[in-house]
């Protein structure tokens, strides 16, 4: 039986990709959403999808951030940390903020469980704004006091004339399969494990 | 007939083969109360989730829950009688969830054995199951895995508690690498981080850990765990996987646990293993699947 794999699209998937299925001839059509060989069917979904896929088994394991897997707490295996996809939860904003103030917070985000994780640790009151996507731009318009967003490089941070407050945790790619899915695909995918540790990381 | 009528039809089918099962193997059919006390299903299951509980009180203002769960129902019905000897009972009933929009239910199917001896209660559950999987004829995995396992490798590591919750979500993950991590930061001795090295990885047979036991001097430590998985090592009809990181989200799991796997169903067809309740005489060892999985993968 052939393994599935969820990819998140994007730089995550395309390293992902590299790493682990160096020795595949990959497909370059764009617009295919998932790809075939004798071992492997490769699905291309969207990074928050990913997890989806394994926890319904469509997919049988799937790479996805830490970050997406602590929000959600999804009963996966987390086989794998990977060499790739470094990158940090932080509280954004503008300098002056304060992250201890009397008041309600208004903290944007797409990580509702661990922002209020965060800020009760912290003994703060916070309102949460729920967004989905162009987070950095919530205290630029007075939507939100702050943000609490992945970052890799922080040039968009940057260029938007917010800076990192606080780090919250480092969150890296993680390998996750399906716990139902593991015992029957076993084999394959300890085998894509041990191909994945001679492949030259970049 | 409509899509609604043919699952109907097809669930009472599904039930009327297992409780031919349930009684040609000489389990008796019995009704689960609706109705436990809450607080004692607190106590009993401190580690669910009480939102998706649905609560009522009565006139007295006693808390009532209506069952979560068929097992801890069974048992609270049982609590109650003496039984003098071996008791094999079998039921067919709802269980209740409340969801943000409203009341669900899902129809379940169980067998317990109640003051099952140790090692026969075992066997006759691999009987069940050998039962179960003739009358279906499936691809099924078995996974076993024993509560004492866990404990005694947190008490020989002479790991705080805060490290064994750590440990627990390692192995509960099956995160290989930072099991590593954890071994180094621990400065575990070699014995320990032996046996933790050995112990994450899933087996088709007791020899590797046997041999695991026997090498890091903890052989008679874990007899007794090896002793009550042994009846499942020969189960006809499974490919039989033994996996110390499974965890039971129940707590009350004492001794062997288990949960069977169709190839083409991403979660667990069936669950069980052996456990005793406040207040219960004697143990018990059951297992129990619900109906949607079994239609699902024999559909």
């Amino acid at each position: 039986m052939k393994l599935t794999v969820a990819l998140p699209k994007g730089r995550l998937g395309d390293e992902s990709l590299n790493v682990f299925f160096s020795h595949l001839e990959k497909p370059f059509d764009e617009r295919k959403l998932f790809f075939e060989t004798d071992d492997y069917k490769i699905l291309w979904v969207k990074p928050s999808d990913v997890v989806t896929y394994v926890l319904s088994g469509v997919a049988d394991i799937g790479i996805v951030g830490e970050d997406t897997l602590d929000e959600n707490n999804p009963d996966v295996y987390r086989l794998k940390e990977l060499p790739y996809g470094a990158c940090q939860l932080v509280v954004a904003g503008f300098e002056k903020e304060d992250l201890n103030q009397p008041g309600i917070l208004k903290v944007a985000s797409k990580y509702p469980a661990l922002s209020e994780r965060y800020f009760k640790a912290k003994n703060q009151k916070m309102e949460l704004i729920y967004l989905q996507g162009s987070v950095e731009l919530a205290p630029l318009v007075g939507l939100a006091d702050v943000i609490v967003d992945i970052v890799e490089t922080g040039s968009t941070l940057k260029a938007n004339g917010l800076k990192i407050l606080d780090v919250i945790q480092d969150s890296k790619a993680i390998l996750i399969a399906n716990k139902a899915r593991y015992r029957f695909q076993k084999t394959l995918i300890d085998n894509l494990m041990k191909a994945s540790e001679r492949t030259p990381h970049a | 007939m409509s899509t609604w009528l043919t699952q109907q039809a097809t669930q009472t089918l599904r039930f009327k083969t297992l409780l031919q099962l349930s009684e040609a193997l000489g389990y008796t059919l019995i009704e689960p109360p609706y109705f436990i006390d809450y607080d004692d299903f607190r106590k009993e299951q401190p580690l669910k989730d009480p939102k998706e509980w649905i609560k009522l009180s009565n006139p007295e203002g006693r808390v009532l829950v209506l069952r979560p769960d068929l097992t801890t129902s069974v048992m609270d019905q049982l609590k109650w009688k003496t039984t003098d000897g071996p008791l094999k009972v079998s039921y067919y009933a709802s269980v209740f969830f409340q969801t943000q929009q409203r009341l669900e239910s899902e129809k379940e199917y169980g067998f317990e054995y109640f003051n099952a001896p140790f090692k026969e209660g075992e066997q006759f559950m691999v009987k069940t199951l050998e039962a179960f999987n003739q009358t279906f004829n499936l691809k099924l995995i078995l996974e076993v895995s024993h509560t004492d396992i866990f404990k005694k490798l947190i008490r020989l590591s002479e790991l705080s508690s805060e490290d064994a919750d750590e440990l627990k979500g390692l192995f509960k993950n099956k995160a290989f690498d930072q099991l590593e991590s954890f071994i180094q930061a621990k400065k575990m001795n070699v014995a320990s981080a032996t046996l933790l090295r050995g112990l994450i990885q899933p087996q088709e047979d007791l020899n590797a850990y046997e041999t695991l036991f026997k090498t890091t001097g903890f052989e008679a430590e874990f007899k007794p765990v090896i002793e009550a998985l042994k009846p499942f090592e020969t189960l006809k009809g499974y490919q039989v996987i033994f996996d110390f990181s499974g965890m039971s989200e129940w707590s009350y799991y004492q001794g062997v646990m288990f949960q069977v796997f169709e190839k083409t169903y991403p979660k667990p067809l069936l669950k069980g293993g052996r456990y005793q309740l406040i207040g219960v005489q004697g143990e018990a060892i059951g297992c129990s699947l619900l109906l949607s999985d079994l239609m699902a993968v024999t559909r």
